[in-house]
């Protein structure tokens, strides 16, 4: 008789995107770091708070371009991440700052979480990144 | 040396995390021992394929350098 251990040793990593639309330069680098380390087989999360709620209201990141001139928008960046895996989490308090409503959000953000949660996910993650 | 490579694959011209994540599908797509050859010109690609061979367990098994030009051998395990 086999068994196959179901303990994941997959490195965890979280990112904390606090970064919006105000600041278009700010909002690209996470995703290329997320969908970086998705491709090394670590499992990634973006928990997106204070502004960064902003780029997950539905048609907002197909208007954010990094650079000006850029022919590229954010919308490229974010569905490469989701494509290769890494997950999208929004804390609530941040759709409240901004007035977002949690059916405006793009459907690529999985859950609603709070602060509790992202202690959480910070302590269990082996590494946080902060932007 | 010269390393026969299984399947060739052109980043040139591609930025962060683009090199990565094609040759991520690119070595999947490969047999164990099979030996991929990726070009890139980011010059950020040579630590990058550093690192990411590292935590992939596909080694690296050689590198060539040539007017902004890196050539990566990489051998899937």
């Amino acid at each position: 008789m086999f068994w196959e251990c179901k303990l994941s040793e997959k490195k965890k990593l979280l990112i904390i995107q606090t970064s919006g639309i105000d600041t278009p330069e700010r909002t690209a680098a996470p995703f290329y770091i997320a969908t970086s380390a998705a491709t090394m087989d670590v499992d990634v999360t973006i928990a997106f708070t204070i502004n960064g709620s902003t780029i997950v209201k539905k048609g907002a990141a197909e208007k954010i371009f990094v650079k000006e001139g850029s022919n590229q928008s954010l919308r490229v960046f974010l569905d490469q991440a989701v494509e290769n895996g890494v997950k999208l989490v929004i804390c609530h308090p941040s759709l409240e700052l901004h007035d977002i409503k949690k059916e405006e959000l793009i459907p690529e953000v999985k859950e609603i979480i709070g602060g509790a949660a992202l202690v959480d996910m910070a302590l269990e993650a082996d590494r946080v990144l902060t932007f | 040396m010269d390393i026969k490579a299984d399947k060739v694959l052109d980043c040139k011209g591609l930025s962060c995390p683009l090199p990565v994540l094609k040759t991520k599908k690119a070595i999947e797509e490969l047999k164990s021992g099979q030996i991929l050859e990726m070009i890139a010109t980011d010059p950020g690609s040579k630590n990058d394929m550093e690192a990411w061979a590292n935590r992939t367990g596909n080694p690296i098994i050689g590198t060539k350098e040539d007017a902004g030009t890196y050539v990566f051998f990489i051998k899937k395990s």
